[in-house]
């Protein structure tokens, strides 16, 4: 007569069942970690993705913040250019802010997610024309790539057709105002 | 199967971490660059393109004014400057040093080369009415400049991903070559003020980013509106440059007038500045 219950195992047997038994316990065991690891590594990526782009960083002068989208609202505070505001959120012509333990909202116009840069101005500022004098300093990129393209647009025609007046360019640059004159002049005309 | 879970974890781990460390870099450095893309570049990249950019508004600014003579009359040239200095401090930019100029020719129109050139023509002049509109005109343009509209429509990209750097690029180079595509990339850049003009997603742009800024500043936000309500009654060629290179005038008037609703500036009362400015233009 056959036995009902399956045939006591040997023991050597019985050793790889364990063995089988004992992996795959294991590998289960490393599945669930797994998950885990990988939704939480999703999540980590996910907030430092979110960490790097959340700060906005003032551009102009001086920005009001506002206690609403709306011109009209009441200022909540004045920052200056450069400083670092958390971003809350954002809508094609404003971005809420935090700010001092508050939030608030500055036009979109006034903030960009990289720090002001300081004024550049030209070493050579000379009266001389570019086109006439490009050497400046080797470059390993070659220019042909950027002439190709230029010459891909039928329209471009070269500027020596043209009068070039540097001269008058310098008389432009040569208008100076302190940005002090401007304020004054500017809050006589529309007191801010 | 596992070591593909442990290389997407990696990934998935090291590549925000790679980002924070670039951010991080940046803050150290203490200085950033308005950029359209996320590309990582030095300060030194930073500063090079936006020289690059000067350099090439400036001979731009130069073939214009070889085509214009400067209006020179010192009063109303230091009003100009005094009123489009202010909109700059509120603008983004600071880098650039923005310089404006009147144009003597009764054309209608204003101009602005990248790197902070910004022209209005005594044509344009004497059809405003206030200080508001004079600003209207200036902000339009100083918003082409900081969205860097002309540089991008030249569309130069080299090796470089993205306009600037081509700019600078093009300007660092040496030889024959470069001169060209020097002389053609301002040749481009006069036929878009003076013949094809800016895209008109790029003109709308400016207009919406313009009253912005007005509002931002001070000043009456609905001034471009009236500004481009009066050019388009006009008649004769003082004009047909604008025309040609700007969308139509009712368009753009319809565009600023949702745009202003939906931003609710009417209800601004914000200033004119009449009475200064008849001061200063004698009008």
């Amino acid at each position: 007569m056959r036995a009902k219950y399956p045939a006591r195992h040997t023991d050597k047997e019985q050793d790889r069942r364990d063995a089988a038994r004992t992996i795959l316990i294991t590998f289960t065991s490393r599945g669930v970690a797994m998950k885990r690891l990988l939704i939480t590594s999703v999540c980590m990526s996910l907030a430092c993705a979110a960490w790097g782009a959340q700060t906005v960083y003032v551009q102009s002068m001086q920005a009001k913040i506002l206690a609403s989208p709306d011109f009209k609202a009441a200022t909540v505070a004045r920052v200056k250019r450069g400083a670092a505001l958390p971003l809350e959120q954002q809508t094609d012509d404003w971005v809420k802010v935090r700010y001092a333990g508050t939030t608030g909202w500055v036009p979109r116009l006034l903030v960009s997610d990289t720090a002001p840069l300081d004024e550049v101005s030209l070493i050579d500022g000379g009266d001389h024309a570019i086109s006439h004098d490009v050497r400046r300093r080797p470059s390993a990129v070659t220019t042909g790539g950027a002439a190709r393209g230029l010459a891909e647009d039928g329209r471009s025609r070269p500027s020596n057709e043209l009068t070039q007046n540097y001269s008058a360019v310098k008389k432009m640059e040569s208008l100076e105002i302190d940005d002090g004159t401007v304020l004054t002049f500017l809050q006589a005309g529309v007191k801010q | 199967m596992t070591h593909r879970l442990c290389a997407a974890l990696i990934l998935l781990v090291a590549i925000p971490l790679m980002d924070l460390a670039v951010h991080t870099v940046q803050a150290d450095a203490g200085r950033f660059h308005t950029r359209v893309s996320r590309h990582a570049e030095s300060p030194a990249d930073m500063r090079r393109d936006v020289e690059a950019e000067i350099r090439f508004g400036r001979d731009v600014a130069a073939h214009i004014l070889g085509r214009y003579h400067l209006y020179n009359d010192e009063k109303q040239t230091r009003y100009v400057n005094l009123v489009g200095k202010a909109l700059a401090l509120h603008a983004p930019r600071n880098e650039l040093d923005f310089h404006f100029a009147i144009l003597d020719t009764d054309s209608i129109n204003a101009y602005s080369a990248p790197g902070g050139y910004v022209f209005i023509t005594r044509g344009l002049l004497n059809t405003m009415q206030d200080e508001s509109e004079l600003a209207a005109a200036l902000a339009h343009e100083i918003a082409h400049v900081t969205l860097r509209h002309v540089v991008k429509a030249l569309n130069i990209h080299a090796a470089e991903t993205n306009a600037q750097a081509g700019m600078a690029h093009l300007l660092s180079g040496f030889g024959d070559p470069t001169k060209a595509a020097f002389t053609q990339a301002v040749g481009k850049a006069m036929d878009i003020l003076f013949n094809g003009g800016l895209s008109k997603a790029d003109e709308l742009q400016a207009d919406r980013t313009a009253v912005m800024l007005l509002a931002a500043t001070g000043y009456d936000p609905g001034a471009l509106s009236r500004l481009l309500g009066r050019i388009k009654h006009q008649r004769g060629q003082h004009t047909r440059i604008l025309h040609k290179t700007h969308p139509p005038l009712s368009e753009r008037i319809a565009a600023l007038n949702n745009f202003s609703a939906h931003m609710q500036l009417a209800a601004l009362n914000y200033p004119r500045v009449s009475e200064r400015f008849h001061e200063y233009l004698g009008q």
